[in-house]
């Protein structure tokens, strides 16, 4: 979304006006979502999460400052609300089988049966391996690998200094890669 | 040599270098400390396998799945109960006052005013009891 557009979409739901508020919703469910699943694990509480994220973000419209860019305090809200979410124990980052409901990034047409079962199999190692970390270097690297943000804009959505995201991402990779080696998956 | 350039290059660097953070100038200097350094070198590739692996794992929502209404739902239904709650409240406090200010006997104001706090008595008492229930309904967030 042009950020003008979106500066004036906005200012209209600042003055209250919920219709304006849904291009708003459009246009950042779907990186929403995606943040959410990787921090949440499952469909289901990601989307809760998204829905509250929203909710939250229309409540607290009023105080936002519009000189300064609406995608990273809207993804600020959404990583405190999974945060909460996790904490609160109504939904723990779980496991499930996520290409049942989500529609994967497609792989090369010309793989063959045995090397989509290769790609399936390597992914569910990734996740439960996501799944083990702890939740600052689960989020970092959600943010970094599955949403492709830049250093600036984590440091901005996670409200630390960009140093430290350089820091978390390497802890980050290597107990993944730690735990990755403990299922089984060996590097060269 | 090998320790001596791992040692030179931060994990910081080394993650700046990875996710192309770095100025031409930096990556030069790293790249160089990567020639000098095996130990180095394998920790990168472990580190940009992963990367890839991970870029595979991104996925998308499945379409016309969107979360708006639910949303335009919670986002709106408090303003309504606001002005539903404070147009009750105006137009109970009008009957109440033109009723008390009727030329009605004084018997037939009190049997009604008896019968209509009985009637706000009973519902204040049901509504708090649910109130109560809510925190602790495991079933709260169940949609159908």
């Amino acid at each position: 979304m042009l950020p003008d557009l979106e500066r004036e979409l906005l200012r209209k739901c600042q003055a209250g006006n919920s219709r304006f508020f849904e291009p708003i919703v459009r246009a950042y469910e779907r990186p929403g979502m995606r943040i959410a699943l990787g921090m949440m694990g499952n469909p289901d509480d990601a989307r809760d999460a998204l829905q509250n994220a929203f909710v939250k973000t229309w409540q607290s419209l009023s105080r936002f400052d519009l000189k300064r860019r609406f995608a990273p305090w809207f993804f600020q809200i959404l990583r405190n609300q999974c945060r909460d979410a996790l904490r609160s124990r109504k939904a723990r980052f779980r496991l499930e089988a996520l290409d049942e409901r989500l529609e994967m990034k497609p792989g090369n047409p010309e793989d063959g049966p045995e090397r989509r079962a290769e790609r399936k199999a390597a992914k569910k190692l990734l996740w439960k391996g996501l799944e083990r970390l702890s939740e600052d270097h689960r989020e970092v690297l959600v943010l970094k690998e599955i949403e492709g943000f830049r250093y600036g804009e984590i440091a901005r959505i996670l409200n630390v200094p960009e140093g430290t995201v350089a820091s978390r991402l390497f802890h980050a990779r290597r107990a993944l890669a730690e735990e990755l080696r403990n299922a089984g998956v060996t590097y060269p | 040599m090998n320790g001596e350039a791992r040692r030179t290059v931060s994990h910081e660097d080394l993650m700046r270098f990875l996710d192309g953070e770095l100025t031409p100038k930096e990556r030069a200097a790293i790249e160089v400390r990567l020639a000098d350094s095996s130990e180095l070198r394998r920790e990168l590739a472990i580190f940009r396998s992963m990367k890839e692996e991970l870029r595979d794992l991104s996925f998308v929502p499945e379409h016309g799945d969107s979360v708006w209404d639910r949303i335009r739902s919670r986002i709106t239904s408090p303003a309504g109960w606001a002005l539903a709650v404070a147009g009750f409240l105006g137009w109970a406090g009008y009957a109440t006052w033109s009723f008390v200010n009727s030329p009605s006997a004084i018997l037939v104001k009190l049997a009604t005013g008896a019968v209509v706090t009985g009637i706000l008595v009973l519902l204040a008492q049901v509504i708090w009891d649910r109130y109560r229930e809510f925190g602790s309904d495991p079933y709260r967030n169940v949609h159908r």
